[in-house]
């Protein structure tokens, strides 16, 4: 299913709803990965502990975020690393681009990685004549079928094995069955070829350790490895925040990151690299190149409604735990970043797009997304901030105006409440059919079909508790009397 | 940075206060398992997760137990690291039977992405995760223990640590090496409508052998 991006969120979501594959394949996923999750904190015990620690260390390196980034710049070049600092997506996308250009590169593997996508690199280079090719099995499935992640860990989550093994066939030149092991052979074989080939290896950044600027990269496939191994230049794209400030604190973010996202205690890989290779050292980039990104980010510095948002590891574990992406995925998003998270972050990012804002409103605020992050994002509070902003900035209509007059004189009132209510009531009997069904003739009405919709009210209790309970009231006080 | 810093207040990069407290919480950094639960833990962990780990009282019945491993494996390509790295192990004699097989990573690069066995030491293993920690320098290439089919790992018990943190504090002391790998079992992905598969692009499969 391909998701037409500029149609808004409300016509995104509905078609989202309509791919059955697609909800059922989420919700497996989520509630498997959220399983694992919990498993996994419970064996390591204390996990509100962990939480609090991963907390202040992201809240403290945030606060002092303008130290450890020269430090970290500092180091990585003390260690024969360059360092360069991009204001935005298309500067970052440049400089990457006149790297790759002076290496006179055709072929570049990358490793996944969110902020990549964030500046639509893959994009800018195709138009220079230079092929991108993802190396994570999701990442290549969904590079193969031209669509975007739609999980941030598990980014072909709404393929089913039939359309990869179709991909897969193409790209093998012949026909390849839809067994696991088969399929990965094929992406194991044809991107080894890729990674020998590549001039350029591209990776993200989980972390990067101030105090001796090394870049920590955390993978199950190995593909990060590859990438930063084989081509002789390596070009890391981070965004600015990913800063930890020491090695010590790398336990930390390596006990909570894992468990969070997949609910491993560890990844099978985690790489720390601390400048391209030294002399006589027989493989690894020649060259290494770190792109710090703001994009938007430093924006939300000293703000005290969203300066933690920066705090985010990137483990998905609030898409897992949220109903609204359990029900639509991450397509409807339309967006590089889904869930609670993408929906906080998004409009931050791109305050200027008035069409993003409403992804704020793709929440029911639960709040589950704050119990389930590593670093207690408040994500619920921001949702409401975001909302408040963005209802300030555009007026309702004039119907929504007196609506919410009518119900603030409603439920100022006592009197007029009760009244209502029982007017209610009655409206009831014919608009409700079956105890829960709505009946046709609301369901046409505009405005609240589509609230009504996907919604059942059962009946109200009649007689309703204030009127049995005066009832009861009177059979009480005869029930004192002594007799 | 300046920038950076007036948006947080501030009208000059300033130093950070010193924490009271660095890394795990206290609990964690108080954990700490005798060598035997250690040597215990390790291969319990490192066998959950897929590897094969065999233990050897005798570096004798190390070497043994290398020479039968290749024997069942049949390689016809390996990588190892530098056979100085290998000294105290004294497995020379093993790796010189297999020497037609051998391949230079450098000379023939091509060949060793695609070779069936890896033989590499370790410079640290983690009982928590069951973890190997394998540091490049000039005789400990990345790629031994990333391209080959199967990894062959060869551990002593005295280096195996509780947690990761203590191995994270020694790597700090040092000059911090071009790349530090924390490897935890074979590669795997859960990419394909969430079915687990293994050896996706790093080895497929990882043997242990483990001088207790």
């Amino acid at each position: 299913m391909l998701m037409k991006t500029d149609q808004p969120l409300r016509k995104r979501s509905e078609q989202a709803l309509q791919d059955a594959f697609l909800r059922q394949a989420v919700q497996f996923t989520t509630k498997r990965l959220r399983d694992k999750k919990q498993e996994s904190t419970k064996t390591l015990g204390h996990w509100e502990t962990w939480r609090e620690h991963g907390r202040q260390i992201r809240a403290h390196t945030i606060q002092y975020l303008d130290y450890y980034l020269e430090q970290f710049a500092t180091k990585l070049e003390q260690a024969g690393g360059q360092v360069y600092f991009a204001k935005d997506g298309a500067e970052a996308a440049q400089l990457a681009l006149q790297i790759a250009k002076q290496k006179q590169a055709k072929l570049v593997v990358k490793s996944k990685s969110m902020v990549t996508e964030e500046v639509k690199i893959n994009a800018v280079f195709a138009k220079a004549g230079i092929t991108c090719i993802e190396t994570d099995l999701g990442e290549y499935i969904v590079q193969l079928a031209k669509q975007t992640p739609s999980h941030i860990i598990i980014p072909a989550i709404h393929q089913p094995r039939q359309r990869i093994a179709q991909l897969f066939s193409q790209v093998a030149g012949k026909e390849v069955s839809t067994d696991t092991e088969a399929l990965t052979a094929v992406a194991r074989q044809k991107l080894r070829q890729m990674f020998a080939q590549a001039e350029i290896g591209m990776t993200g950044c989980n972390f990067a350790i101030a105090e001796s600027g090394s870049i920590v990269l955390f993978s199950n496939e190995g593909n990060a490895r590859m990438v930063s191994t084989l081509p002789k230049t390596q070009i890391v794209l981070m965004g600015m925040e990913r800063i930890i400030p020491t090695w010590a604190d790398l336990e930390v973010m390596a006990n909570v990151l894992p468990r969070s996202a997949t609910g491993q205690k560890l990844t099978a890989y985690m790489s720390v690299i601390t400048g391209p290779k030294r002399p006589k050292e027989q493989d690894g980039p020649e060259e290494l190149h770190v792109i710090v990104v703001d994009n938007g980010r430093s924006r939300q510095l000293g703000d005290p409604k969203f300066q933690s948002i920066l705090h985010c590891i990137r483990c998905g574990a609030c898409l897992n735990v949220c109903p609204v992406y359990r029900q639509m995925g991450g397509h409807a998003y339309a967006s590089v970043y889904s869930g609670p998270i993408g929906a906080v972050l998004t409009p931050l990012l791109k305050p200027e797009d008035e069409q993003v804002q409403e992804l704020a409103n793709a929440s029911s605020l639960c709040g589950a997304c704050y119990d389930a992050c590593p670093v207690k994002i408040p994500l619920h509070d921001m949702l409401v901030f975001l909302r408040e902003r963005s209802s300030s900035v555009k007026k309702g209509g004039i119907a929504e105006k007196i609506a919410f007059r009518g119900y603030a004189a409603v439920f100022r009132h006592h009197a007029i409440y009760r009244w209502m209510m029982k007017i209610f009531r009655q409206l009831q009997r014919w608009s409700v059919k079956d105890g829960s069904r709505w009946s046709g003739l609301l369901r046409r009405l505009p405005v609240i079909q589509g609230w009504i919709r996907s919604r059942r009210l059962p009946f109200s209790t009649q007689p309703s508790f204030r009127e049995q309970w005066e009832m009861l009231k009177k059979e009480l006080d005869k029930g004192a009397d002594p007799k | 940075m300046r920038r950076i810093a007036n948006q947080l207040g501030r009208r000059e990069r300033q130093t950070p206060p010193i924490r009271k407290q660095v890394g795990a919480p206290s609990h964690w950094q108080s954990y700490q398992l005798s060598k035997s639960e250690r040597t215990k833990r390790f291969c319990e962990e490192a066998s959950a997760l897929g590897a094969s780990v065999r233990q050897y009282q005798t570096l004798k019945q190390l070497q043994a137990g290398l020479a039968s491993l290749l024997e069942s494996l049949q390689p016809k390509s390996i990588v190892t690291w530098e056979w100085k790295v290998f000294r105290s192990w004294g497995i020379e004699s093993v790796l010189t039977e297999w020497k037609q097989c051998l391949v230079d990573p450098v000379a023939n690069r091509s060949e060793a992405i695609q070779a069936d066995v890896g033989i590499t030491t370790v410079d640290y293993a983690i009982a928590d995760t069951g973890t190997l920690v394998l540091c490049t320098d000039f005789r400990k290439s990345r790629g031994a223990s990333l391209f080959p089919t199967h990894h062959i790992a060869i551990v002593d018990a005295d280096q195996i640590c509780t947690r990761m943190g203590e191995v994270l504090a020694e790597l700090k002391e040092m000059k911090t090496p071009s790349s530090v790998h924390f490897i935890t079992g074979p590669s795997r992905s859960s990419d394909i409508e969430n079915d687990l598969s293994i050896g996706v692009h790093g080895p497929a499969a990882l043997h242990i052998l483990l001088k207790v």
